[in-house]
């Protein structure tokens, strides 16, 4: 990460000294490109590669031991969009520290949100710690903490044990709720880190973008993806898609080639392994047929469009989740029933014992408390009492469940 | 009318700010050199082939888990814990190590939840070559199944509950019988004698109490004298002839420290003492421990009853019966003169049974083969004792 904040930064004087010198600014955008990709592929997809070469040729490849390091998706993709960023007109920074503290600025650094250049080029100087931010943060802090450590670790529980299972004697039932427990963990351990970065980044006076806005209750994949983590979703837009030609472009041929280098790029920066790929290419396909048919600007039948992306939205999930493309088949092939057992004792009990945490998931899950409390009880003095108690309360209960050391998964090795 | 300025969210920060540094100062205030101590342990407990930065990384690890034991709010955040999901209404508590997730049964008794079945075919295998010794020396050799809190029974686990204990004990019985090895079965007999076999446990612990400690000590010395015919004492191993002082509330066991006693609830712990006058000596080489006196003088350690301190993961009341778990730990008996020489391999369910048995041995030698280094086969060649008690499911 050192050595990224570095020549990044290098990069970021070498094409702010030449934005007059289209040839020369090109070329070290071009550098810039190759060095953090390069960093990226060496640390995470070379080993990955070499396999699946040692795999279709059968040589004798040594596959180098290379440790991951955490986060190194994020702070390349924020390292990248620094120097773009800079070339395409933002200040650049001076003082190596300044560049140091947007790459490696702790809470947003291993799990993201991925944080644009030009989102806080501004804020890097002139940001303004206050203690109602200050304060703003903190609540939006103990939120997230509660959602990772309350939600999202208890129903990893249900994921991990489903998809741990004798995936031959599993039945539908258990099958169903391990993809739908899933399904919630992924989106409360992701939306919980979002919202702790989102916070600390508040308390120290910084303002980021959000990176979730209710994603499952969209009634399109293309509604989804915008509520999804939108700063991967935009960055790839604004850096790739957009460059590309995006959909303003003439033959429905080169749209879809857009869309299918971009879903294969988002399937790829989620890990080194065929699941994510595929799981990218799902997207493409989806969203190409949503584009293609107008499906997403559709009014109509909304409650089937809702249940239609959730579906989808949760089969990804399994591809997701899985191991590998065995178990993602396995897996597919216990949702629709080929163990031939529709329900038994662990969906009966695994559900019953997380009942409360399911109900929860769903309603945190839909904008519907927000809502209420936007409409009916904004200004009411009793309410606030409440929900600083409430706050307190959800606090001391999560470190509860830290310091019993309840099942905590990190799910972002990959990224 | 005054506009409504109450800012919730400046009380909450205030508040958030208080308790993180409230737990900071009082954690390093209470235990400074334990938690700054770990960041060395972990540093030095490194092995040789470790890189520096792997070195630190280890001090910080066992800096960060002792921060966590040590946390001023420790005790108060586990038992807040099990209050909610007793709240909840959750039978099965998950742990991080899925051996340790700890299930309510319906009579309110903690287990582990068992995940993987239990495999005796190493034992069998190792207790054939045992046999083997035992004869050359002389010995007798009974090995004894302890009765443990697993069950299959429906009426007594949560509805639909769904993860089955499994074992082979069945194949390995069998293969008992084919090396000739005598087995004591306890959970046979409590089923013949129709007792309830929670009635042995503690609540909030894997272990039998002290009561069913010397019980089973009663079981296995008149199964000695039937099976072997050594006429020991069994009558002093009668209950009539021990006091029992009960201690309320004074004991929360390994499950139940888990979860807080407001989940789990309490234990009461007896201290059982004969009345019969005693005298004992008791070695613990590799703790440099002699001691010499009555029942109460060398089995029993009241100091380790600490009602005040139930959670503390260093002690527990059930180290007030022999001090624990050791290597070895030899006994004489001054008063019995029948020149029966035993050696018990043990574990910690021992540490209730192996006291009252010392009663019936001029000699008794607890073996706990988790940290006895030394092979049994050979200790047994040198000692050449009467018989081996095997009460274990370790295995060397």
């Amino acid at each position: 990460m050192l050595l990224s904040i570095i020549v990044n930064y290098l990069f970021g004087l070498s094409v702010h000294k030449f934005k007059n010198d289209k040839i020369k600014s090109k070329l070290f955008i071009t550098l810039t490109v190759i060095f953090n990709i390069s960093i990226l592929f060496i640390f995470k997809y070379l080993g990955f590669v070499l396999e699946n070469i040692r795999n279709i040729t059968g040589s004798s490849i040594t596959i180098p031991n290379i440790v991951l390091p955490l986060g190194i998706s994020f702070f390349t993709f924020q390292a990248m969009s620094y120097v773009i960023d800079v070339y395409r007109g933002e200040e650049v920074q001076k003082n190596p520290l300044n560049v140091g503290l947007y790459i490696a600025f702790f809470p947003q650094l291993i799990a993201g949100p991925i944080v644009r250049y030009e989102t806080v080029a501004q804020q890097i100087k002139n940001r303004k710690e206050t203690f109602n931010g200050f304060s703003d943060g903190v609540c939006r802090f103990i939120i997230g903490l509660s959602k990772k450590v309350l939600i999202a670790n208890t129903l990893a529980i249900v994921a991990d044990n489903a998809f741990s299972s004798d995936l031959s004697s599993i039945s539908m039932s258990y099958a169903w709720l391990g993809a739908i427990a899933y399904t919630f963990q992924i989106f409360f351990d992701f939306s919980g880190y979002s919202d702790m970065a989102i916070g600390l980044g508040k308390m120290f006076g910084f303002e980021f973008l959000e990176n979730f806005n209710y994603p499952y209750i969209s009634s399109s994949i293309t509604e989804f993806w915008r509520r999804w983590h939108i700063s991967l979703g935009t960055w790839f837009r604004d850096y790739i898609y957009f460059p590309l030609g995006g959909s303003r472009v003439k033959h429905k041929s080169r749209l879809v080639f857009n869309l299918f280098v971009v879903w294969l790029l988002t399937g790829i920066w989620h890990g080194a392994n065929w699941t994510f790929i595929l799981w990218g290419l799902l997207y493409f396909v989806l969203l190409t047929i949503e584009k293609l048919t107008g499906i997403s600007k559709s009014k109509k039948f909304k409650i089937l469009r809702h249940f239609y992306t959730l579906f989808f939205v949760i089969m990804g999930w399994v591809l997701f989740r899985a191991d590998n493309l065995t178990q993602a088949w396995n897996y597919f092939c216990a949702l629709f029933g080929s163990t031939g057992i529709l329900i038994d004792n662990t969906a009966i009990f695994m559900f019953s014992e997380n009942f409360i945490y399911f109900v929860l998931a769903a309603i945190i899950s839909t904008p519907v408390l927000s809502i209420l409390y936007k409409k009916y009880l904004k200004e009411n003095k009793i309410v606030s009492i409440i929900l600083a108690i409430c706050l307190v309360i959800l606090l001391l209960v999560s470190v509860t469940y830290i310091v019993k050391g309840a099942y905590n998964p990190f799910i972002y090795f990959n990224f | 009318m005054k506009k409504f300025n109450f800012n919730y969210k400046n009380v909450v920060s205030i508040l958030f700010i208080v308790f993180l540094t409230a737990s900071c100062v009082l954690t390093f205030a209470t235990e400074p050199i334990k938690i700054l101590g770990g960041l060395a342990r972990g540093y030095l407990n490194s092995s040789k082939e470790d890189n520096v930065m792997t070195k630190i990384g280890n001090g910080f690890s066992e800096f960060d888990s002792r921060i966590n034991e040590y946390y001023f709010f420790h005790d108060l955040s586990i038992n807040s814990y099990g209050g909610i999901q007793n709240i909840i209404g959750k039978d099965l508590i998950d742990d991080v190590d899925q051996n340790y997730s700890v299930l309510k049964l319906k009579n309110n008794y903690l287990t582990f939840k068992e995940t993987e079945a239990q495999d005796y075919s190493k034992l069998s295998n190792y207790l054939t070559e045992l046999k083997k010794t035992c004869n050359q020396v002389g010995s007798d050799l009974l090995y004894i199944e302890k009765i443990d809190k697993n069950t299959n029974d429906t009426s007594i686990l949560p509805d639909n509950y769904p993860f089955i204990y499994n074992s082979n004990f069945n194949s390995f019985k069998k293969n008992l019988k084919k090396n000739k090895i005598d087995l004591l079965c306890i959970e046979d007999v409590v089923n013949q004698q129709n007792i309830d076999k929670y009635s042995l446990f503690f609540k909030t612990d894997h272990h039998w109490t002290p009561k069913a400690g010397l019980w089973v000590s009663q079981l296995i010395s008149n199964s000695i004298n039937k099976k072997y015919e050594y006429n020991l004492e069994t009558n002093n191993l009668e209950i009539s002839n021990y006091d029992i002082d009960t201690y309320k509330n004074a004991f929360l066991g390994s499950q139940g420290k888990r979860v807080g006693y407001l989940y789990s609830g309490i234990d009461d712990f007896d201290v059982i003492t004969p009345k019969f006058s005693t005298d004992l000596e008791l070695t613990v080489k590799s703790n440099n421990l002699y001691l010499k006196g009555s029942f109460e003088d060398t089995m029993i350690n009241r100091k380790s009853i600490t009602p005040d301190n139930l959670l503390n993961k260093d002690d527990t009341a059930y180290d007030t019966y022999m001090r624990g778990n050791h290597d070895l730990v030899e006994i004489k008996n001054n008063l019995v003169s029948n020149n029966k020489k035993a050696i018990l391999v043990l574990d910690s369910y021992g540490c209730v049974v192996a006291p009252y048995l010392s009663l019936m041995f001029q000699e008794l030698d607890c073996i706990d083969l988790r940290s006895f280094k030394e092979p049994l086969q050979e200790y047994i060649s040198e000692k050449k004792p009467d018989i081996v008690l095997y009460m274990a499911t370790n295995y060397q």
